[in-house]
């Protein structure tokens, strides 16, 4: 095995590639992640990533470090999408290589069976849908959800206890063979908001 | 069984499945793609917005609203059929050939400028388009017969976001991408913007980051064959501008930034080949046969 590179470690150039290197190691997975659960678009999905990263390169000193940064990444993510759905699309020239991979792993993909869940989830408000899928589908707790969406941590805890009532309760009007009733919900989770 | 457990069932994707859709080396190059443009600008939003300077074709972020709502009157730009180009998507009327480099047609609402000669001094657009009060600087750069024709670069002021990208779906291979421009009469700012035409006979191509694999040098079919061989190919087409990016199960570890040529073994494999910038190759390398 070769050596690996060195670098001189007082170049602030280096410093600052280093860091970005580590985020977008960490961060990579989740974001795409992230976009490819909202999208089936391989080109929004792709654009997601690209525009993400390059904020995260041209706002290093704004990253905030640990637990937070995932939040923080998911939070510019969130935004590129919301761009994206308004129609405001904007082509990275460097985005174009993932879209080919994308567009190619995306083929093999089957669509998805409709689901109660799924059907229960599309029922309920954007910003419904916004903290229950962050909570299941990213892990994140409260704490973190109000980085995404930079709010107050009550604020998200109100708000995600009231969603759960929400999606309960199209569940239990259309789905029938789920049985969640909605207080308990909110006591499984401890949020007594 | 609680509704976040209901939810996680009806994820689409895992984050792991999400990775694995992209290949290392696309993973790789986007990181370095990104940390060559410009750094320590500040964001103010989480879309950079343009206010670019047009530097190299493919360096350049398309700044520019591919859909949206547009003036009715618009100028639209697209590049006029070389030997194996390809013309955009809207249908261009009788050639008025008033202008020996550019020429300028009305259609319906449109102004449409079509470029007759695709190696023209790019002072000569700029001349043509001044005379119609429009400040816009059009080059067009060698490429593959794929990207010909479609836009490369784009950029310019603020006012460069009201412009719009014209894509055609399959125009470029598996990609999307923009075979013209639509700019609206009342376009009052600077644009810049970069077409592709089809190189000449042994001329490099200078087309945008991620083009397709190896086309831009010519190395196509380069995957499997050791680094000797491919080596062999580049310098009978005289591609000497090589830069390497190591992989190995997966990994571009110990290499992040890429592979010194002196530590690339003769009997490695290659796995893929990305036209470079200014005409620079850079292939992807290890000792497994397959990466």
């Amino acid at each position: 095995m070769p050596p690996p590179d060195i670098r001189p470690p007082d170049d602030p150039l280096a410093e600052r590639r280093r860091r970005f290197e580590e985020i977008y190691a960490a961060g990579h997975d989740p974001v795409l992640g992230y976009a490819l659960r909202r999208t089936a678009n391989s080109h929004d999905a792709a654009d997601v990533l690209a525009e993400t990263f390059l904020t995260v390169w041209r706002r290093l000193d704004d990253v905030p470090p640990g637990e937070q940064t995932r939040p923080w990444l998911y939070g510019v993510a969130r935004r590129v999408l919301a761009n994206h759905h308004r129609g405001e699309r904007r082509r990275l020239a460097l985005g174009d290589r993932l879209r080919a991979d994308l567009a190619e792993a995306l083929q093999d993909v089957a669509p998805a069976e409709p689901h109660p869940v799924t059907e229960a989830l599309n029922r309920v408000s954007e910003d419904d849908r916004e903290l229950l899928t962050l909570t299941a589908w990213e892990g994140l707790d409260p704490g973190q959800i109000a980085v995404v969406l930079g709010c107050s941590r009550n604020a998200v805890r109100i708000r995600l206890h009231r969603a759960r009532r929400r999606l309960a309760r199209e569940m239990e009007r259309h789905g029938g063979a789920f049985e969640m009733p909605a207080p308990r919900v909110a006591v499984v989770k401890g949020d007594n908001a | 069984m609680n509704p976040d457990a209901l939810i996680k069932e009806i994820a689409p994707v895992t984050d792991e499945v999400a990775g694995a859709m992209v290949k290392p080396q696309t993973r790789a190059e986007l990181a370095v793609q990104i940390m060559t443009t410009s750094a320590g600008e500040s964001a103010r939003t989480a879309a950079p917005r343009s206010g670019t300077k047009l530097r190299r074709p493919g360096r350049l972020l398309l700044g520019v609203a591919a859909v949206g709502t547009m003036a009715a009157a618009a100028i639209v730009v697209t590049l006029v059929a070389g030997p194996g180009q390809k013309i955009g998507p809207v249908v261009i009327g009788p050639i008025n050939a008033q202008a020996a480099a550019l020429s300028f047609t009305r259609q319906d609402d449109y102004l449409v400028v079509k470029v007759k000669d695709p190696v023209a001094d790019p002072a000569r657009y700029r001349r043509e388009f001044a005379e119609r009060g429009l400040d816009i600087d059009l080059t067009l750069e060698p490429s593959s017969r794929q990207r010909a024709g479609s836009v490369l670069a784009l950029g310019g002021d603020e006012a460069g976001s009201d412009v719009q990208m014209i894509t055609a779906k399959g125009a470029c291979g598996p990609l999307t991408c923009g075979v013209g421009i639509k700019i609206p009469f009342s376009f009052k700012g600077h644009l810049s913007v970069v077409f592709g035409r089809t190189a000449l006979p042994g001329e490099h191509y200078n087309t945008a980051d991620g083009d397709v694999p190896g086309e831009g040098v010519g190395l196509s079919d380069v995957r499997g064959r050791t680094v000797s061989d491919v080596l062999a190919e580049a310098g009978r087409r005289h591609i000497t501008r090589i830069e390497y990016r190591y992989e190995h199960d997966g990994s571009d570890q110990p290499y992040p930034n890429g592979i010194p040529a002196d530590k690339v073994e003769r009997d490695w494999y290659v796995y893929d080949a990305l036209a470079g910038s200014d005409g620079q190759v850079i292939i992807f390398v290890g000792p497994d046969r397959q990466g």
